[in-house]
């Protein structure tokens, strides 16, 4: 029996139910001592004197760091970021001293007892502000920072990163006189991930090595990083990762791991420490606010002859992940329909505010807000049919993409088809007085597919040990869908399976979980690794049968003859044969990926030209709108997404279901402002709304396969994408339901009753104003060197 | 402040335990009796994944004060007494509908959902998502959470049904 498209439960359930699961913030070391971060109460300033010695002579406070002690620069596309401050504070939170004492309350006592002196400066607190002509450089040092991929632009405003996209000659397909130009300008604020386990960690240096058990999804990152911040050989650094709280990108970076590990170094004790929700408020990796400008030329009959793009993304006050982040409005933003001609430009922007980061699908989610309204805008001002549109410009089976990539299968078309049958007549009643609108939204996304590396033990008693870095955030990839690929090829029951936890001294490389890379790369190694311990099991075994291997087929836990099934041996018995004659059964599985294609010269000052695997969804939604009161209620909501191959369906119809919730929480309530002091206005969640149950509605969906994928039996990420199309979908129902756009997130009572009464129909965001060469760093046609 | 050792009955044991101050039940519970099933999601009383039994009336124990509870019943996720048998029916609901996911709020929830169906307070399908007012799940979008329990309360209803007509 095989153990794909089989929705099996998961093992970890049971003890996650009782309480009886520890995650990383339950860990209790002997000896442990507990940590604290003393930090930046301003946005921008100097530090102009620091006193930690009333802190270091309280009884109990067992030591006290400052920046020497974290020497390495920090960041993925762009290396600026000191891990405590060195004479320069960038964001309101930023840690400027580690400490450790014996308990909670000495910690907060040698907080209190830091004296810190700053010559303070005005923060740059808005992109508007950060990119004024006279602006003081966030980081004047930016031309000496290392960086990831070296672009030919100088350096010269608040500007971290830039990526453009150029193809085709934009200018004249604008100038066509049969063409119709519509603009629109969109507004996004930032999203908390919110993740119930706040960051945590507790390290123990031993044996001249650090040991960090941590919250992470990125354990090989920490590991690397780890030993980057603090100036030591990386092989001195282990990372062990229990199962994790959520994590929803947040946890994709490294974060507390130096500061514990320098502290258990510098008291040879365990160190706990763990982010307060108020520390998280104010410093999670949130998904960044952004400003787009989107202007497209529409032809007579109804295709895209020209698309023009400006992104501003603020990535706060260090780069983190966002220089590879630009990346993907190429993808996103220009992505889901042929486009004749294009031009983007992505800034990620440096503002005095918290950094920024990965929240899943990042900035995919606002990109197909802003395109999906733009869609909405273009069909509306023109008096296109909407769903005619769509079906006519959406990618297919051999169209170009904006950096000129070739897109096989028909899947956008197919999916549209799918989600007109999910649609019911039966949904909930409309309140009286209130208005009643459905939307629709198609998106591209991809899998963040690079290395992963597998090992396969196939132990005597016919159970199989799995060694991966694959890290268990909540979405079950690591216990349903990837030991039920190494069942199908071992023909062994996925209960046979044992997967190791994360452990980076025990098994090798991987980019990490999340990108919806999980279940295609984890899993494909996996893969790789169980075909290569079946080969050993069947030779073994053709030898003990006396038979040839080819003959040989493995099923229902026993290798038998294939059309003779009276001759077999249980796999136990020959993984025991085996070990006594060969030694002990082993597989071994790498995967990276394979690359694709894009024209020459179309994307400069991006980290992905092109989409390995593309996976496409269509979302669409009924709303009532109270035009009263703003208030939004989600009536019914259905999702047709392309999984490539359903492993584990119903724990991808979970994914369904929580992605949307997150995603009407993006749509609707979660906000987060900024003072203007630069800090978070948001606390806790008494003002920071999450969706509760009484906002969700129960998601339809329908799994598309069989959509190419080079991923293990052709599964696709599914997990990621699902809060991808939430808020453009939800937006575009309130659009129809009041007759007005709505361009800015989220889409709280006030900003709906503002667009009932007009608002946003010349919504203008005026810095993006002017000739679209005007906001492109550097010589676009030098950038993009035709081939 | 220097902690002052306190009575706690807690799942049935009475052990001292050294409290500062106003500290909360949920420190003390996690600190220093080791029960990690109290969850501690944000310490503000909103998700609920600390949620206890105090008396047998569901609190958040990041709010409530240690030295609050002594002379008083604790129990958590771990004993729960005479839910016994509800708690283990929607803790198999839960497992048997896919319905966890990173599991930080599931133990508040069992605590919670058991206790008010025990009580009675929710009668039917529509009680449940206001009941779970207060209890953040960022993961599974609520309605496998919401499903479980309403089989869980079917199922209960019947049988005490059956009891009142035997």
């Amino acid at each position: 029996m095989t153990a794909l498209g089989v929705s099996m439960r998961r093992r970890d359930a049971a003890d996650k139910a009782a309480g009886r699961t520890v995650f990383a913030s339950d860990i209790v070391r002997p000896r442990m001592l507990h940590a604290g971060l003393f930090r930046s109460p301003i946005a921008r300033g100097r530090i102009t004197a620091l006193d930690v010695s009333a802190a270091e002579a309280i009884p109990g406070v067992r030591a006290v760091l400052t920046a020497e002690h974290f020497p390495g620069l920090y960041g993925v596309g762009i290396a600026d970021h000191r891990w405590l401050a060195d004479g320069q504070v960038r964001y309101v939170g930023e840690p400027i001293v580690a400490l450790a004492a014996d308990s909670p309350e000495l910690v907060e006592a040698a907080l209190n007892a830091i004296r810190v002196t700053f010559e303070a400066q005005e923060p740059l607190v808005t992109m508007d502000q950060a990119l004024a002509p006279d602006a003081p450089l966030i980081h004047p040092d930016w031309p000496d920072y290392k960086v990831l991929v070296d672009v030919d632009v100088e350096r010269a405003s608040n500007v971290s990163w830039q990526a453009t996209v150029l193809r085709g000659d934009v200018d004249a397909a604008f100038a066509r006189d049969d063409v119709r130009i519509v603009t629109t300008d969109i507004r996004v604020g930032r999203q908390n991930q919110a993740s119930l386990e706040p960051r945590a960690c507790v390290a123990t240096y031993r044996d001249g090595r650090f040991v960090i058990e941590t919250s992470t999804q990125v354990p090989w990152a920490v590991r690397n990083w780890t030993a980057t911040i603090l100036g030591v050989d990386p092989a001195q650094v282990r990372v062990i990762v229990p199962p994790v709280g959520g994590g929803f990108g947040m946890k994709f970076e490294v974060s507390l791991e130096p500061y514990a590990a320098a502290l258990a170094r510098a008291t040879g004790q365990s160190v706990r420490l763990v982010n307060t929700r108020a520390d998280e408020m104010a410093t999670a990796l949130c998904r960044e606010n952004a400003e787009i400008r989107l202007r497209s030329a529409i032809t007579p009959d109804g295709r895209i002859a020209a698309r023009e793009g400006i992104v501003l993304m603020d990535c706060g006050a260090y780069s983190g992940e966002q220089p590879f982040l630009t990346t993907m409005s190429a993808h996103t933003l220009f992505g889901n329909y042929e486009l004749q001609t294009a031009r983007l430009v992505t800034q990620a922007v440096y503002t005095n505010t918290a950094p920024t980061g990965a929240f899943r699908a990042c900035n995919g989610t606002y990109s197909t807000f802003a395109l999906e309204r733009h869609t909405h805008d273009i069909c509306t001002q023109l008096g296109l049919d909407h769903d005619e549109f769509r079906a006519a410009n959406v990618l297919r089976d051999g169209s170009i993409g904006s950096t000129g990539q070739l897109f096989e299968g028909s899947v956008h078309n197919e999916l549209l088809e799918m989600i007109t049958e999910l649609r019911t007549s039966d949904g909930v009643e409309v309140p009286d007085g209130w208005l009643r609108g459905t939307g629709q939204a198609v998106g591209t996304w991809f899998v963040f597919v690079g290395p992963s590396a597998a090992t396969i033990n196939l132990n005597t008693d016919g159970s199989a040990t799995l060694v991966t870095a694959g890290v268990e955030i909540g979405s079950g990839s690591t216990v349903q869908a990837i030991p039920q690929i190494v069942a199908t090829e071992l023909g062994i029951s996925p209960e046979s399976v044992v997967v190791m936890q994360a452990d980076t001294d025990a098994s090798g490389y991987d980019v990490g979980v999340g990108g919806g890379r999980n279940t295609v790369s984890l899993g494909a190694a996996a893969q790789e690794a169980a075909i290569d311990v079946r080969t050993k099991l069947l030779d073994a075994a053709a030898e003990m049968i006396e038979c040839s291997a080819h003959d040989l087929e493995v099923r229902d836990g026993r290798v038998r003859v294939i059309g003779d099934p009276a001759m077999s041996r249980t796999v136990a018995e020959v993984a025991t044969y085996a070990q006594a004659r060969r030694g002990p059964l082993i597989g071994n599985g790498a995967f990276t990926a394979r690359g694709t294609e894009c024209l020459p010269g179309c994307a400069a000052g991006h980290m992905i030209d092109a989409l390995d695997i593309p996976i496409f969804t269509v979302h669409e939604c009924d709303v009532a709108v109270d035009p009263t009161t703003g208030m939004v209620r989600v009536l019914s909501y259905r999702v047709a997404q392309d999984v490539g191959r359903a492993i584990n369906p119903d724990a991808i119809r979970g994914q369904i279901q929580g992605g949307v919730a997150q995603g009407l929480g993006y749509a609707l309530m979660e906000e987060i402002s900024i003072a203007p002091d630069g800090s978070i206005e948001q606390k806790g969640f008494g003002d920071y709304r999450l969706p509760l149950a009484g906002d969700v509605p129960v998601v339809v969906s329908a799994l598309h396969e069989g959509a190419p994928s080079y991923g293990p039996f052709g599964a696709k990420g599914a997990g990621e994408i699902p809060i991808m199309n939430v808020a453009a979908a939800v937006g575009n129902a309130i659009a129809d339901a009041i007759g007005e756009p709505i361009n800015e997130l989220p889409m709280t009572p006030p900003r709906v009753l503002m667009a009932a009464s007009g608002a946003y129909r010349d919504f203008s965001l005026l810095h993006l104003d002017g000739d679209w060469h005007a906001h492109v760093l550097g010589d676009i046609d030098a950038q993009h060197p035709r081939g | 402040m220097k902690p002052e050792l306190v009575a706690l009955d807690v799942n049935g044991d009475v052990r001292y335990v050294p409290i500062t101050g106003l500290q909360s039940l949920a420190d003390v519970l996690r600190q220093e009796v080791h029960l990690t099933s109290v969850k501690v999601g944000c310490a503000e009383g909103y998700c609920g994944s600390c949620t206890v039994l105090l008396d047998g009336e569901p609190v958040v124990s990041c709010l409530m004060p240690a030295i609050a509870c002594e002379g008083r019943e604790v129990r958590t996720v771990d004993e729960p007494g005479e839910l016994s048998g509800l708690q283990a029916d929607l803790q198999r609901e839960l497992c048997e509908s896919d319905a966890v996911q990173c599991g930080m709020c599931i133990p508040g929830i069992v605590t919670l959902m058991s206790a008010l169906i025990h009580q009675g307070e929710i009668r039917s399908a529509a009680d449940i998502s206001p009941a779970l007012v207060g209890s953040i799940c960022r993961c599974s979008g609520y309605a496998r959470i919401v499903d479980a329990v309403e089989r869980v309360r079917a199922a209960h209803a019947g049988a005490l049904h059956r009891e009142g007509s035997s």
